[in-house]
């Protein structure tokens, strides 16, 4: 092999390293893409979480007027439900709140109803029910401060899912099933 | 890469599997290119063709598995939670109940607000609330509504109630004036969603007759202040 084929050959060599270099870049970029693309709803809970975490440090008037901080239930799984009398949806998923505080208090779930209403008809409703879990009324700015925590059109009902250690698990706009409480207590 | 273990449902397995690839397109390549000594023609050009048709296929190859692994991790595992099937994201209240307000140019004053409701929401008929001018005029009354009629709908929660759930015109008062604020007051919820609302206000500011209004201003009412026919409880 003379000099000048022997450059050849580098330089051939040398752009056959390229493509597979590139080829190699290719497909970390699809793996990554693939991974960005999989994992596009936890990314937006997780980019909610800090906010989702003013929940935790906030304070509600329960419905003798004393201020609760939810800081009351840390190390709970905490469900914490935003809900008002004059949503159908939100009275219709309450029934299973209250079974699933039954079912699960042992195993450390604790369900918080933040009521976004006046406080004669939550009154008269938690007594109908026979609510088995904390109701705290919630001044109506929080509808706007929900816009920030995953739910951009600050609708209800809104439910937050806080694990034992204050992680974020679930932030669900509209109803929750018993059987997704059961998969998270389980 | 031991940081996207157990984020992707089957990495694992992906990642074992694109190493296969990797290896088995670089060792074709190089026991190739070791075969038979190329002409000096070949170095500049063939060469490179072959080298580029190669690479072409790694590509490929690395698509075609990136394309398996994302069928295979598809749907991902379930995940606690996370309905099967996910209810459409609510729309923006005024994307949902998109509504105008004029003065009718017949001379006879009266208000019409339209009010396109979109498919998949209703709007409660007694949550209506409507002031002109700073005075309350009257909420809507099924009986003496001149404008398009609302329908019953049954409410496992709140019995029979009386909602628009399409496209409205309604009729909210007569006015001499020419300058008028009429207030809307209202509320409703998006079935497709499965969420509601909560009360809204809109106010029109209507200059001449015949001209349809948009909403001029967005503000949340205070609660205490809505419900006074208290149709929830």
């Amino acid at each position: 092999m003379n000099p000048t084929e022997q450059g050849a050959s580098n330089v051939s060599r040398r752009r056959a390293l390229a493509l597979a270099a590139a080829g190699l870049g290719a497909c970390a970029t699809g793996a990554l893409g693939g991974y960005w693309w999989l994992n596009r709803d936890e990314r937006k809970s997780a980019a909610s979480a800090g906010e989702l975490g003013k929940l935790l440090n906030a304070s509600f008037n329960s419905l003798e007027d004393k201020p609760t901080p939810i800081s009351t239930w840390r190390g709970k799984t905490l469900l914490v439900n935003f809900w008002a009398t004059w949503c159908a949806p939100c009275r219709e998923e309450m029934p299973d709140f209250v079974k699933a505080q039954t079912a699960y208090a042992a195993k450390g779930l604790q369900i918080i109803g933040l009521a976004v209403d006046r406080k004669a008809p939550v009154e008269r409703f938690a007594r109908e029910l026979a609510i088995n879990y904390p109701i705290l009324m919630a001044d109506p700015a929080w509808l706007d401060e929900l816009k920030t925590m995953g739910n951009p059109q600050g609708v209800l009902p809104f439910s937050v899912v806080f694990g034992p250690s204050s992680e974020v698990m679930l932030v669900r706009v509209g109803k929750i099933k018993y059987s997704e409480i059961s998969t998270i207590m389980s | 890469m031991n940081f996207l273990r157990g984020r992707i449902p089957s990495f694992g397995k992906f990642a074992g599997f694109m190493p296969v690839y990797v290896n088995r397109s670089m060792t074709a390549f190089a026991r190739k290119s070791a075969q038979r000594e190329p002409s000096p023609a070949e170095f500049s050009g063939e060469r490179t063709l072959r080298a580029t048709r190669y690479g072409s296929a790694f590509l490929a190859s690395a698509v075609v598995a990136f394309g398996v692994h994302a069928q295979l991790a598809t749907p991902p595992a379930p995940q606690a939670g996370r309905p099967a099937l996910a209810p459409p994201a609510p729309l923006a209240v005024d994307v949902a109940f998109p509504m105008t307000a004029a003065l009718e140019k017949n001379q006879t004053g009266t208000i019409t607000l339209k009010i396109d409701v979109q498919p998949g929401h209703y709007v409660y008929l007694d949550r209506f609330e409507f002031q002109r001018d700073g005075e309350a005029v009257y909420g809507l009354d099924k009986k003496k509504q001149n404008g398009t009629k609302p329908v019953q709908k049954k409410d496992p929660q709140f019995g029979d109630v009386w909602v628009y759930d399409a496209p409205v015109s309604i009729q909210v008062g007569q006015t001499k004036a020419k300058n008028t604020n009429l207030v809307v007051m209202y509320q409703g919820c998006s079935e497709l969603a499965g969420v509601c609302y909560p009360p809204t206000k809109r106010t029109f500011a209507i200059k001449e007759a015949g001209v349809e209004v948009a909403a001029a201003e967005v503000v949340r009412p205070g609660l205490g202040a809505q419900f006074k026919k208290q149709v929830s409880q």
